[in-house]
């Protein structure tokens, strides 16, 4: 450890890491509609018709897209969070909470302030941004300095955050003349641009996608650059890797799990601070659909890879919004769509379930390959 | 350089794939009929709510036998599919469109706006503006429930039966009724105001118990909100609650003591305790917009259902009926008639000094 060179592997062995980074959450993705596809004929309905109306309605029609893309944008900013935190070896379970307090106070000070859109957009993004920070910023210094595990502590700021918002929507910011349980709506000078606004040449007629989709593509982008090229993501991944090693090597364990968490909770702060002021306009009472926990799923399925986390995000944005297909076309109940996600979390979460495979082809090729060589074949070389 | 393992592999993925895209290719839409269509797109309370979707839906079910309707549902699962959910049944070639829930409000308005062609009902939901001032849409119905009648109702049998200690064994003693609420919005506090208003009315001692457990899907913050109240005395908890509510009827079971259901008839819930219900008509409002938008009888703007037009009410006592007091019975008819009269008008908004 300590020694300054770096062996990039050859691009042969990169490329085949990344096929089978790939290929192992798409097996499970496939492996899971098997799965589901019996489940419905289990339970009498037809898995064909179904799919097709999962598929139909997720991706067939500028509509359908516009709705799987806008379901899966405060999904990408969750998952980076979670993704980010655990490539430092953090297990934010807490993102739902942050994202909440985060959105709260982004949303609140919308309401509030009169500003040219120039000024009001960033400053309320940098509000959510900062609030959803400081929800993890305890428990990151819990964990630096007492060790106390971050499970916990993100879990019970959560719950926090999240009867806190409840109890602010409902009697702080919710005006008693009002027939909804939400905030008065948020000055128009906050409204994220819709795409028919930014690109006129593009669309036809009004769209609800709005700039929040290229915000969220440029924030992975940035994460993965993070990362990779700079000395601070070299110092996340080292702790993520090992902490001790990364301790001897020079890093400073216990910055490097504070400044983590931060980001992971700005980013989940982010989460729905963008959803708010691009679709909502009010700070509802939990009007976050469990985005915070899908990002664990997110996370998992995109291997934590930054980039990777666009696709996860698309796929559970489609299986929601297929979900309204597969009970329009074939009356399927929307539990069974849960169950659906439900499996695909249990096969990404025991991945092992998927490696098994992938370590009994590897013995079955190595024993193939001392064969060959006993048999005085052509020498393979591993 | 493909093993026969991974070939197998992308042969099947090409055959899934293939699967799929021939059903979309054939996935023919049902739509063929001629039949006028209706349906309803719930709010995140779901179907199965045995209140509140659950009504509007049992109003499409007889528009579909009555009149000949095709019906269909949408399950909401998060807010963002509110408008996503009204666009796709408004092009699935809906001619009503039920939007269930205040919760609905802004996305109603957005999806009616841009489809002035289709008929909207909305359920609880009353357009108001920035300023809260109320507006209507041409193609929108605001329905709404003289909730404070059917509440106040629920109350004079609540406080009827709370000094009739003696006939059942669930009744006390203490002068103590409950109610568990749900969130803070008008059409949950109109219930409230009719229902301490009754109370009050046959007894000013009788101690009014209440509880907002800000939410209206979790049953176990209903039953956490009920059995302090029943342990406090009270014999009789009212739940304006939708799903939460039901766990204020497992409280009642717990503790030997009755709740009173609400918005439709809750009895074949738990009928050893649920005295009554205070009602909706639901099925009603939907089932009249529904014939209405048919005839060429729509109109917009706001839709009250009272007791003038048979619009909320209270169920029958199903097997309790043999405990209720002659009195008590005059008593309701007389209420509903003086309501329907107008000479009786219930607050519909809580004072808290009534509370205890």
């Amino acid at each position: 450890m300590g020694s300054a060179v770096i062996v990039r592997p050859s691009l042969g062995v990169r490329a085949r890491r990344l096929g089978f980074a790939i290929a192992q959450p798409v097996g499970s993705v496939v492996i899971a509609l098997i799965i589901g596809a019996i489940i419905m004929i289990a339970f009498g309905f037809d898995p064909i018709k179904g799919y097709g109306g999962l598929f139909r309605y997720a991706f067939l029609s500028e509509f359908n897209i516009t709705v799987t893309i806008l379901n899966s944008v405060p999904l990408v900013f969750t998952g980076l969070a979670v993704a980010f935190a655990f490539r430092c070896g953090l297990f934010n379970i807490g993102a739902e909470g942050q994202l909440l307090v985060g959105s709260l106070f982004a949303g609140w000070l919308g309401t509030l302030i009169h500003l040219p859109m120039i000024l009001t957009v960033p400053i309320l993004l940098v509000t959510g941004s900062v609030m959803g920070a400081l929800w993890a910023l305890l428990p990151g210094v819990l964990k630096a300095t007492t060790g106390a595990h971050e499970v916990i502590t993100t879990m019970m700021m959560s719950w926090i955050g999240l009867y806190l918002t409840s109890y602010l929507v409902k009697n702080v910011l919710m005006d008693p003349r009002s027939t909804i349980p939400a905030s008065n709506r948020i000055t128009e000078q906050a409204d994220l641009l819709t795409l028919d606004k930014v690109f006129p040449f593009l669309f036809g007629r009004p769209t609800r996608l709005h700039i929040g989709v290229f915000i969220a593509i440029a924030v992975a982008v940035f994460i993965w650059y993070l990362l990779t090229r700079t000395s601070l993501g070299f110092s996340v991944r080292a702790v993520g890797s090992n902490p001790f090693a990364a301790e001897a090597g020079g890093v400073r364990v216990s910055r490097s799990i504070v400044v983590s968490l931060l980001i992971s909770g700005a980013l989940a702060g982010l989460a729905g601070t963008v959803e708010i002021l691009g679709l909502h306009h009010r700070v509802f009472d939990r009007f976050s659909a469990g985005y915070g926990f899908t990002g664990i799923t997110v996370a998992l399925l995109a291997k934590n890879h930054p980039l990777g986390v666009i696709p996860a995000a698309l796929l559970f944005g489609a299986l929601t919004n297929g979900g309204a297909g597969m009970q329009l076309a074939a009356d399927i109940p929307i539990d069974i769509v849960d169950v659906l996600s439900g499996v695909i979390i249990f096969l990404v979460a025991a991945e092992e379930i998927v490696k098994g495979f992938g370590r009994r082809r590897a013995k079955r090729q190595a024993a193939a390959q001392a064969l060959a060589l006993s048999s005085g074949d052509e020498g393979a070389v591993a | 350089m493909m093993s026969r393992r991974t070939s197998m592999v992308v042969g099947l993925i090409v055959a899934a794939l293939l699967l799929v895209g021939l059903a979309v290719g054939c996935g023919d839409d049902s739509s063929g009929g001629d039949g006028y269509k209706a349906a309803m797109a719930t709010d995140v309370g779901k179907l199965g709510d045995k209140s509140f979707n659950d009504g509007v839906w049992a109003g499409l079910e007889q528009a579909q036998t009555d009149l000949k309707a095709e019906v269909s549902y949408l399950v909401s699962e998060q807010q963002t599919d509110y408008v996503p959910n009204l666009t796709r049944l408004t092009e699935d070639g809906n001619k009503v469109v039920f939007a269930v829930g205040f919760l609905m409000t802004d996305a109603l308005a957005e999806v009616a706006r841009a489809n002035p062609d289709t008929f909207y009902g909305g359920v609880d939901v009353d357009l108001a503006d920035e300023t809260f001032t109320p507006y209507d849409l041409p193609n929108v119905r605001e329905i709404l429930f003289a909730e404070q009648q059917c509440g106040y109702l629920a109350g004079l049998v609540a406080a009827n039966m709370t000094l009739t200690g003696d006939a059942h064994e669930f009744l006390n003693d203490d002068k103590v009724v409950g109610l568990v609420a749900g969130m803070k919005i008008p059409s949950v506090d109109r219930y409230i105001a009719g229902y301490i208003e009754a109370v009050k009315s046959v007894d000013p001692d009788i101690k009014v118990l209440l509880t907002y457990t800000d939410t209206f899907d979790d049953p176990s913050a209903g039953k956490e909100a009920a059995i302090p109240m029943y342990d406090a005395g009270a014999d009789i908890v009212f739940q304006v609650a939708g799903k939460t509510g039901l766990g204020v009827f497992e409280a009642a079971k717990d503790k030997g003591a009755f709740a009173i259901g609400v918005d439709v008839d809750q009895s074949a819930e738990l009928p050893e305790v649920i005295l009554v219900s205070a009602t909706k008509n639901l099925q009603k409002a939907t089932m009249q917009t529904v014939k209405d938008a048919m005839d060429g009888n729509f109109t917009a703007g706001n839709w009250v259902f009272d007791l003038k037009n048979d619009g909320v009410g209270l169920s029958s006592f199903h097997d309790f009926d043999s405990i209720i007091p002659q009195t008590l019975k005059d008593a309701i008819e007389k209420a509903k008639a003086d309501m329907a009269a107008g000479t009786l008008e219930p607050a519909t908004l809580v004072d808290d000094t009534l509370v205890n």
